[in-house]
């Protein structure tokens, strides 16, 4: 059975590979996740150093979700099976999520993701095939392929901010950090801006200056102290 | 007299993260499939919270494993009454218990 539609997907979460393990379990609810409405854990065990689980989760879609082509194929519940191997040594967390229930009998979607360590932040590679387990016509798993990809491409970011929102309530130091270096480099960009165009309206070579087309340099002790 | 202070904010920080504590209880959680096993769910999920940041550390007999074989068999009964079918991923045969 060939693939029939794929999506690759890189994002970032500012936060250390160990933090995002922490996290991970925690990931739901969260305001981006609305749908997700059970979770239960069906297996885990440590196999070879790694923790292996699986998770049963249910989604409860909203009807003007699906479109008129698809909603008589399954109901507006939808059971997910993710599988997810932590392995502590190598820092890396491998997840495949793919849809079970009514929709299988057109096709399986999966999505695997990979969480690794890029410096002090996490890499996330995000992959999703379609899979046709059964042939219909062509018109409609053309039409179904396409609405699955392009949905998932609509809520990949949500994910990751879901997944972003879940982290910051953990480690809100992480985020006042990060936020305290982006606000204070903006406040210097900001300073910087305001004392160049303060220099070029005092010379008049700012705009409406009197001095603009004559290129005179001003001798002044506040643009001499500036010229430091 | 000579005491064991920390150099810098980000030395602080490193030693901060090495003994992480454990995953904070205050985040809302996700109900179980079914009402009935919420309760199992959660004693099982605290359990878990305390396990997981000492597996990542390196500890690899999991404590949970009473709590979460009854957890499971309130969950796998709730999976059977539901008609859903988990196991139909692996393609092998392995049948729900």
């Amino acid at each position: 059975m060939a693939d029939s539609g794929h999506l690759s997907v890189t994002q970032r979460l500012p936060f250390s590979w160990e933090r995002v393990c922490l996290a991970f379990w925690r990931r739901y609810p969260n305001p981006y996740a609305k749908h997700i409405v059970a979770e239960d854990v069906v297996d885990r065990r440590i196999v070879d150093g790694c923790l292996h689980t699986r998770r049963l989760l249910v989604k409860q879609r909203s009807p003007g979700a699906l479109p008129w082509y698809l909603k008589s194929l399954t109901s507006m519940c939808e059971y997910i099976v993710e599988d997810s191997v932590i392995d502590p040594a190598a820092k890396s967390i491998v997840t495949t999520t793919r849809n079970i229930g009514l929709l299988t009998r057109l096709g399986v979607f999966t999505e695997t993701v990979h969480y690794t360590p890029c410096g002090d932040e996490t890499r996330v590679l995000k992959t999703v095939r379609i899979r046709h387990t059964v042939r219909v016509s062509d018109w409609l798993q053309r039409k179904a392929n396409n609405f699955f990809i392009s949905s998932y491409a609509k809520r990949v970011e949500d994910t990751n901010r879901g997944f972003m929102h879940v982290l910051s309530q953990m480690f809100p130091n992480v985020v006042e950090k990060a936020r305290g270096n982006y606000k204070a480099g903006q406040e210097l960009a900001r300073s910087a801006r305001q004392s160049l165009r303060d220099k070029l309206n005092h010379v008049g070579a700012g705009p409406g200056g009197l001095l603009a087309s004559r290129r005179i340099r001003c001798l002044c002790p506040v643009c001499a102290k500036s010229d430091k | 007299m000579a005491t064991n202070q920390p150099t810098s904010e980000a030395t602080a920080d490193k030693q901060k993260q090495q003994t992480e504590p454990s995953l904070p209880a205050t985040l809302p959680s996700v109900p179980s499939l079914s009402p009935e096993c919420n309760q199992l769910k959660e004693q099982y999920d605290a359990c878990f919270k305390d396990f997981f940041p000492r597996f990542l550390q390196g500890q690899r007999t999991n404590d949970c494993d009473s709590l979460f074989s009854s957890y499971k068999e309130c969950v796998m009964r709730a999976v059977k009454a539901k008609n859903i079918h988990l196991w139909e991923v692996d393609g092998t045969g392995d049948s729900a218990k």
